[in-house]
């Protein structure tokens, strides 16, 4: 019924030091216009799985295909169709503006600089930063500076973008906004990879959910149909759920 | 710091491409330093116009530059008693000298008309359009990475600010645990530096991890440059006073 996946994750492996650690024999496959959650403890292995999604590790045994390629093979390809934003916002600001950052991605795909103000504009608008353009990225605040992280991808055009942990270190209403604009990605046809521990702030805007343990996957369903199976797994059921009522959508 | 931060403003400073903003810079430098009063006091007519266009208020000059002042005393004091000549003043058996004196307030009022020029153009130019302008200028030299060291200086511009709020996070969190009553002063230098060092290592790793996600490559997008068409009038005037510098 459904096409063609956009990724393909095939029994993959990665061990960092030969000790086991990393993550072991997962497989699963991303389709357009899904938001998947991705839960798990500390240690679980989602930042090592979302480094593999655009490239940046390269799997031990296994293999991950992006629109059918291997990241072996050809990983610039991963890495534009995939944009990833890390969980630490200040490392990866690089630009000494706010609109200077966001360019960097487009200036190292080497767009012309008409095309590269274009995907600027677009990208401050998508995330709410138009105001903050020419201000020095180390005055703005968490929250300010995590959305930024995410429009310096967002520039670059991704049909995937994937969150390592948006939400953590960040107040009520940063929360809030950063929702909206996750929203906002994915209702604009983005594909949203998102991982959390704390599952009850997008838990309503998922379509579908992976839990991590260990390394390995455990379970790969409807968020809804996973909710009373989260405790064993160290993801903490949404308070409403547990009270035995629907969980209430974030967004204001 | 507000003195050495870019200011947006539509100024006949602002206005100019950064590549003659740099050769002006260097022009009026050499000027400065190697000619007499006349020519000095005609740089400092243009150098106190563009000041007051940038709209600095004089007494926020004096605070921010309170140490440099001090330097330029201490030039100053030591130009006037070092050098020979007929001595006009006699303090505690050291004397100051007629010549002594012209010297050092000479020496002074260059040092502080490289200082202002300096300040002018930091105020007037954006830190990404100075990389662009070194990239630009970099390019003809061969085996020099041109991109990757305009890249580097973009990340100390940004990096700076972000190591020196960790610097005062790790210390203050150390005082808190009363480092400061530590006596030894070997101790006392190389606690606060070993976790620093480390975040700071830990964040080049994490940047470089984040670059990489965003393709980052030699091959990038050339930096754009804005004329206001007044360049070559500038760009003459510099090297009639550099001229008049040699001459005078
Ligand atoms: N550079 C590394 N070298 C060795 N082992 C590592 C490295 N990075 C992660 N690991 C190990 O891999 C496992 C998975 O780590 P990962 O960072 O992917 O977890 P995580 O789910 O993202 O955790 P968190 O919620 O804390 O971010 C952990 O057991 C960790 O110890
Ligand atoms: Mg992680």
């Amino acid at each position: 019924m459904r096409t063609l996946p956009l990724i393909e994750v095939n029994q993959l492996c990665h061990d960092y030091d030969g000790t086991g650690g990393g993550i072991q024999q997962i497989s699963f496959r991303i389709f357009k216009g899904e938001f998947i959650l991705v839960a798990g403890k500390n240690g679980s292995g989602k930042s090592t799985l979302f480094r593999h999604l655009n490239a940046l590790l390269m799997p031990t045994t296994g293999d991950l295909l992006v629109h059918g390629r291997s990241i072996r093979k050809d990983p610039l390809a991963a890495r534009k169709a995939v944009g990833l934003v890390f969980q630490d916002a200040d490392t990866q600001i690089v630009g000494e503006t706010v609109a200077d950052d966001i360019a960097f991605g487009p200036e190292n795909l080497g767009l012309a600089r008409n095309k590269i103000q274009e995907r600027v504009d677009l990208a401050l608008d998508a995330l709410g930063l138009s105001q903050l353009r020419e201000r020095n990225p180390s005055s703005l605040s968490g929250g300010e500076k995590r959305r930024l992280a995410i429009a310096g991808v967002v520039a670059m055009d991704p049909e995937v973008i994937v969150l390592d942990e948006p939400f953590s270190n960040l107040d009520h209403p940063g929360t809030l906004d950063l929702i909206a604009c996750i929203e906002k990605l994915h209702r604009t046809g983005h594909t949203i990879v998102l991982s959390t521990h704390d599952i009850e702030k997008v838990i309503t805007l998922a379509t579908r959910m992976i839990i991590l343990d260990r390394g390995r996957l455990v379970a790969d369903d409807l968020p809804q149909a996973l909710l009373k199976h989260l405790e064993p797994f160290g993801v903490r059921e949404p308070c409403a759920s547990r009270l035995g009522m629907a969980v209430q959508p974030w967004a204001s | 710091m507000t003195l050495f931060t870019y200011v947006p403003s539509t100024s006949l400073a602002h206005g100019l491409d950064v590549r003659c903003k740099l050769c002006c810079l260097s022009l009026m430098s050499i000027a400065t330093l190697q000619g007499g009063p006349v020519p000095l006091s005609l740089i400092t007519a243009m150098v106190a116009g563009l000041l007051i266009a940038t709209a600095i208020r004089p007494l926020t000059l004096f605070r921010e530059l309170k140490l440099f002042f001090l330097l330029v005393a201490m030039v100053f004091i030591s130009r006037s008693v070092t050098t020979g000549g007929e001595p006009i003043i006699n303090l505690w058996g050291i004397s100051a000298t007629k010549q002594g004196i012209v010297a050092g307030a000479l020496l002074s009022w260059k040092f502080v008309l490289v200082m202002l020029m300096g300040i002018v153009f930091t105020k007037t130019t954006k830190p990404s359009h100075v990389k662009g302008a070194v990239q630009w200028f970099l390019r003809p030299i061969p085996f020099v990475p041109e991109t990757r060291v305009a890249v580097m200086i973009s990340l100390f511009l940004r990096f700076m600010p972000l190591i020196l709020t960790q610097a005062s996070e790790v210390s203050q969190a150390q005082q808190a645990r009363c480092f400061h009553l530590e006596k030894n002063p070997v101790k006392r230098l190389l606690r606060p530096t070993v976790p620093l060092l480390k975040k700071t290592f830990q964040s080049a790793d994490q940047l470089a991890l984040a670059m990489e996600a965003r393709s980052y490559s030699d091959k990038r997008t050339d930096p754009v440059f804005i004329r206001s068409g007044q360049e070559p009038l500038i760009l003459a005037l510099c090297f009639l006073v550099l001229g008049l510098s040699f001459i005078v």
